[in-house]
């Protein structure tokens, strides 16, 4: 177990989740993982880098910095992406009764305190 | 539905006479089978040149496929054929919507109207669209706002082609940068789709962007577009959420009011 692997601790003990990742931003992979259910990690990360990188070149086109946080709500659950230092994404899935909030501030968290 | 299509594609194959290419069409466009609905629709019209509804539903489908010309075309065809067809009336109002032609769509409604005035979602456009003429902004033919980057919170509608529909975003600097945004916000809401169906998700309902100089809320409003809401940074996501709701729901009821 990697100390990237312990920075996801808080994110995988919060109810509902069901994977939390740190994800290389750039191409996708994954870095690390603790996922709660078997879910097709690579798959999250991979999806997970795109959808930031699209929301990223919005984000810089309509004159802003890049964001920091997105949160998608679906039937069945979310998806949450932080951007964090080391161009690195701290990704959580969650089913339809996770706690969001919950994990929303542990990937700020994640964001402030860094990875290390 | 998969046996609609089948149903109404026997009948149209047992009888190509069969005026079952309206609904075939149109179920097809829908459906977003565009190329399909487009070929049904020519064999229609080729074969009922003289028939107002085939040039209509021929008309929708072109809106679709961003052949606003031709769109235009197959509506003022309608027309001509039927002065009171209420849906190229529509469809006209849409295309010059598209234009924020407010004036041209205020006068396509009022005839719409006119010819069905129990058509309570047309009437309420209709006065909707009295307002904003009066009002005289070319802004106020945005459904849900105010022009977005001006400091407040602003709104962005675009159509699933990436084509602006409704609202502007000011770069920070003051130029115009809606259509850029638009058409990335058409390549966001692909991918958000793709990601909710292949994460399992389901259907998804709102996507919330947090960032040091903005916050953002996407929704679709209709099943064909996407509305941006954003603010200051620091708002609090669930409020811009609820905004970004209220802000579809009109969008949506202005989109059915036009017939699209």
């Amino acid at each position: 177990m990697t100390r990237d692997h312990d920075v996801l601790e808080p994110l995988v003990r919060i109810p509902g989740v069901r994977a939390a990742l740190l994800v290389a931003e750039d191409d996708g992979l994954v870095v690390s993982e603790a996922s709660m259910t078997d879910v097709d990690t690579a798959a999250i990360a991979a999806l997970s880098s795109s959808l930031w990188g699209k929301l990223r070149k919005t984000s810089v086109a309509s004159g802003h910095r890049p964001p920091q946080l997105l949160q998608l709500r679906a039937d069945h659950g979310a998806l949450l992406v932080a951007g964090l230092e080391r161009e690195l994404l701290g990704v959580a899935v969650t089913g339809d009764t996770g706690n969001t909030g919950l994990v929303r501030l542990a990937l700020l968290a994640l964001q402030r305190d860094g990875v290390r | 539905m998969a046996d609609d299509v089948q149903a109404l594609t026997a009948r149209l194959a047992a009888d190509p006479t069969s005026l079952a290419f309206l609904a075939l069409a149109e179920e097809l466009r829908c459906r977003g089978q565009l190329a399909a609905a487009r070929a049904i629709a020519s064999g229609g019209v080729a074969r009922h040149p003289h028939l107002a509804d085939g040039y209509d539903v021929m008309g929708r489908i072109l809106a679709d496929q961003g052949e606003g010309d031709l769109a235009f075309d197959a509506w003022t065809t309608a027309l001509r054929l039927s002065p009171e067809h209420i849906g190229a009336h529509k469809g006209l109002a849409y295309l010059a919507f598209r234009s924020n032609d407010l004036a041209r769509v205020l006068r396509h409604l009022e005839l719409a109207a006119q010819h069905d005035p129990s058509d309570e979602a047309l009437v309420r456009a209709v006065e909707r669209t009295r307002a904003q003429v009066a009002g005289g902004s070319p802004s106020a033919a945005s459904p849900t706002g105010t022009p977005l980057g001006a400091g407040g919170p602003g709104t962005l509608l675009v159509d699933k082609q990436g084509r602006r529909l409704a609202g502007a975003i000011l770069h920070p600097d003051g130029s115009e940068v809606s259509d850029t945004i638009a058409a990335q916000l058409a390549a966001v809401a692909r991918e958000i789709a793709r990601t909710a169906r292949l994460l399992q998700l389901g259907v998804w309902s709102n996507l919330e962007v947090e960032g040091p100089d903005a916050t953002w809320s996407l929704v679709a409003p209709t099943q064909d577009t996407i509305l941006l809401a954003a603010d200051q940074p620091g708002t609090p996501p669930g409020r811009l959420a609820m905004t970004a709701e209220r802000a579809a729901r009109q969008a949506g009821q202005w989109l059915e009011s036009l017939g699209t």
